[in-house]
């Protein structure tokens, strides 16, 4: 995955950059905010691992202005610093942050973090799949998937979120094909022979 | 004698991927870019400059961390805790206690290196 590093300090910067490194990402290194900004305008970037105090632009200010100009597909923003006080996550969260990692940059932490990372970034793409346009049969109202399959609608959200369905009849239906059903049935019982 | 300081060599040398140069130029990294970042944290508190000493001081906890030096993170945490609060009272006492850790730290570091 390309993992896009903000961060002023050279030690931290070269620590994160070989962390990352060794667990297989391609990194991108910028030492302050405005230049990770100029990176995210011209290139996807899935994930951003950024400090919060920085020269130029800070992380909460770049968060912001990422938030404020989405691109089309999601960025995960970590956090990274050495702030512990609630008030500071609260405004952290309030300004688009998904997550926090602290600067001693535990191998094992940062690999969980990742992971958690990938995941949203996985559940991010599928649901703007769903919310993009489906192509639909005009008769059967089958939808073509992801391997050029059509399937029964409910099947194929049920594939992609895990949603079950009910099954039951709206009031229009119930109206229009329940109820004369139901006529149509009472009217050949009652002109059976033999029936009540 | 003082006992070695608190520093953590299995994460310089897992950050190293068990080369040695790379050992090396992380360590002598760290110690330049900390040395220099004390020095600047001197001034700041000297000019009672309370977000300088606030952003100075977490820098130098996380780089510090981030390299296994855990026994320079609490002074710093509490210089940047200060800086935070715009009382720099304790800072230069706290500083000192930085320094000297640093200088212990320095001695071992080189040992490795």
């Amino acid at each position: 995955m390309k993992i896009l590093i903000a961060e002023d300090n050279q030690v931290v910067r070269e620590v994160l950059k070989q962390r990352l490194t060794q667990l297989g990402h391609d990194v991108v290194v910028t030492s302050n905010g405005l230049e990770a900004w100029q990176i995210y305008e011209r290139e996807t970037v899935p994930l951003i691992v950024c400090d919060w105090i920085m020269p130029e632009l800070d992380g909460l200010e770049l968060c912001r202005k990422m938030r404020s100009q989405p691109q089309a597909e999601y960025t995960y923003f970590i956090m990274l610093t050495v702030r512990s006080a609630i008030d500071d996550y609260h405004t952290a969260m309030a300004a688009g942050v998904d997550d926090f990692l602290t600067k001693n940059l535990d191998p094992e932490e940062l690999l969980i973090r990742l992971r958690v990372a990938e995941r949203i970034l996985t559940f991010a793409k599928q649901v703007k799949h769903l919310q993009g346009l489906l192509p639909i049969c005009s008769y059967c109202k089958r939808v073509r998937n992801d391997k050029d399959y059509w399937q029964q609608i409910e099947n194929y959200i049920h594939e992609q979120t895990g949603t079950d369905f009910s099954h039951g009849i709206c009031p229009e239906c119930y109206q229009n094909k329940v109820e004369p059903e139901l006529r149509e049935l009472q009217r050949k019982t009652k002109e059976t022979p033999g029936a009540e | 004698m003082d006992l070695p300081p608190q520093v953590n060599t299995e994460i310089l040398r897992d950050l190293s991927s068990g080369d040695v140069e790379a050992m090396r130029n992380l360590i002598a990294l760290y110690l330049r870019d900390t040395e220099q970042q004390l020095v600047k944290l001197q001034t700041a508190i000297q000019n009672n400059s309370v977000i300088e000493v606030m952003q100075l001081a977490h820098t130098c906890a996380g780089s510090s961390a981030s390299c296994g030096v855990t026994a320079l993170v609490p002074p710093l945490k509490q210089l940047e805790q200060l800086g935070r609060a715009g009382q720099l009272k304790d800072a230069p006492r706290l500083l000192m206690e930085a320094v000297t850790t640093f200088h212990r730290a320095r001695v071992f570091l080189e040992t490795l290196s």
